[in-house]
């Protein structure tokens, strides 16, 4: 037995043809793949239906070192910076921090509430936890680790994008 | 022999439905300080699976400090965040440890 799905959201029925021929050849999917697709993750792809199809490609995460007072043995600097794509990938051409892992990880949740924030027809970068840091605390309990802020983007004019709904339509 | 020289590779065995085309062979590779290496790196760089990666740095770090081979025999192989298709996600991504030799890319096994 299925459960009702809110209007607003894909429904099991629904098999985003009008992006089908963009998310097959880019995730090799069949017309069988994207049927079998769960709501769940057809709900990731719904982005595109609510953000514009390019949405991946307009806007880039970018993680500030806010801070690093010493002790970071990845080299962490104040105003250094990590930039990445939409599908979480590092952009090291448009970053000149160490890509340190230990701080990058912490991020990848962000990520995940981007693609959720999507679906919603949301600005995709979270609200609330926009700093992370370095999970090495350290004798001096953190004094000195790495800490970064994280903001989005325009991709091509680098504007932050602070608007809270981009949806390009209305919620049915 | 001196493991700080080394560095960590992660060979892809096995990917599908990747959104980010990561593909078999291709590797994403680490310093020992956990900074990943772009430029030695073939795979693109997704968080997806490098943060998964997270706890096996840590961990080589802490097998460093007591004399032992970084890579754990037990824990070599990782598979990235999304659940896959079968299982309410899109994708997969499996990779599989091994340490080199930084100067000389010779694989140091244990």
């Amino acid at each position: 037995m299925t459960r009702p799905i809110d209007p607003y959201y894909v429904q099991e029925d629904d098999n985003l043809d009008e992006m089908a021929e963009t998310l097959k050849p880019a995730l090799q999917f069949t017309d069988d793949d994207l049927a079998r697709l769960s709501p769940e993750a057809k709900n990731l792809f719904s982005g595109r239906r609510h953000l514009g199809l390019g949405w991946l490609d307009r806007y880039e995460i970018v993680v500030k070192v806010t801070s690093s007072p010493g002790g970071c043995s990845c080299g962490m600097r104040e105003e250094q910076k990590i930039v990445f794509d939409m599908r979480h990938k590092v952009k090291a051409d448009l970053s000149d921090a160490p890509l340190c892992v230990h701080l990058m990880a912490p991020v990848l949740s962000i990520f995940y509430m981007t693609f959720d924030r999507a679906a919603e027809g949301l600005n995709p970068l979270t609200c609330i936890w926009r700093y992370i840091e370095c999970p090495m605390t350290g004798a001096d309990e953190g004094a000195s680790k790495a800490r970064a802020q994280v903001h989005i983007r325009d991709a091509e004019t680098h504007a932050p994008v602070t608007k809270r709904m981009l949806a390009e339509r209305d919620a049915p | 022999m001196n493991f700080d020289t080394c560095e960590i590779v992660a060979t892809v065995t096995k990917s599908f439905h990747c959104a980010n085309m990561i593909k078999a062979g291709e590797t994403l590779v680490f310093d020992m300080q956990g900074r990943l290496l772009a430029d030695k790196s073939s795979a693109n760089l997704c968080l997806g699976i490098i943060a998964k990666l997270h706890p096996a740095l840590l961990m080589a770090q802490d097998r460093m400090a007591e004399g032992l081979h970084p890579i754990s025999a037990r824990y070599r192989n990782f598979d990235c965040f999304d659940t896959g298709i079968d299982h309410g996600g899109t994708g997969k991504v499996f990779v599989d440890l091994h340490l080199r030799d930084a100067a000389t890319q010779a694989r140091v096994d244990p």
